[in-house]
């Protein structure tokens, strides 16, 4: 699934290890979320949109 | 700080009395029964195969106990495998280590009842055994390195 992870950790200057800190995630976790090979947990989703403020839809683009 | 943020892994998590009690029973629990496996091998196993059995034992123990000092010590430099075996790991983590024992899983029963026929035709029972073990034990590590790198 797309999604604007990527882009809107490099806005803020976070990497991705401690994005994944952030999130309570791994640096591994991050690096697949952000290259769409592994789509976040419901809980997961609304933690990432939590912390950038914004909606999952926002963040998360279902392609299908 | 965020629910999130609590959740992270933390270098030098601090345990409660009742948890460490409770791994310590299990780990004791745990080992008394793989060294009786020992014993039982060495009164009626064939040769010296408690030997390679107890070896093997130690490396697992060697194993876990080195990944659950890594993943204590630096949580962010442990590798998924490492989490996976102490089960420390985030959601991503648990996903790769299921998908991995189900492939495992998946496998299991036909290569059991391939395994049974070949005893049944007269192969040795304990070489037969023990290639099944292993081949599965592999099965699973490579399992996993896969579905890791896909995810």
């Amino acid at each position: 699934m797309r999604n604007e992870i990527r882009r809107l950790r490099e806005e803020r200057g976070l990497s991705q290890a401690a994005l994944g800190g952030k999130l309570g995630v791994s640096r591994q976790t991050v690096n697949s979320l952000e290259t769409g090979r592994y789509d976040p947990s419901l809980p997961l989703a609304f933690t990432v949109a939590r912390y950038f403020d914004l909606t999952i839809e926002e963040i998360f683009h279902d392609d299908r | 700080m965020t629910t999130a943020e609590t959740n992270a892994p933390t270098a030098g998590t601090r345990w409660t009395g009742a948890a460490r009690l409770l791994v310590a029973t299990v780990a004791a629990a745990g080992l008394a029964l793989l060294v009786s496996l020992g014993v039982v091998l060495h009164q009626y196993g064939p040769g010296r195969m408690w030997l390679g059995y107890l070896g093997g034992v130690a490396l697992a123990v060697a194993a876990f106990v080195v990944a659950g000092w890594r993943v204590r010590r630096s949580p962010d430099r442990a590798t998924p495998l490492e989490r996976a075996l102490v089960h420390a790991g985030d959601e991503r983590d648990d996903d790769v280590l299921t998908r991995s024992l189900a492939v495992v899983g998946i496998v299991a029963m036909p290569a059991t009842a391939v395994a049974t026929v070949i005893m049944a035709a007269g192969a040795p029972a304990v070489a037969v055994s023990g290639v099944l073990v292993w081949g599965l034990l592999m099965l699973l590590g490579v399992a996993f390195a896969v579905i890791n790198r896909r995810r």
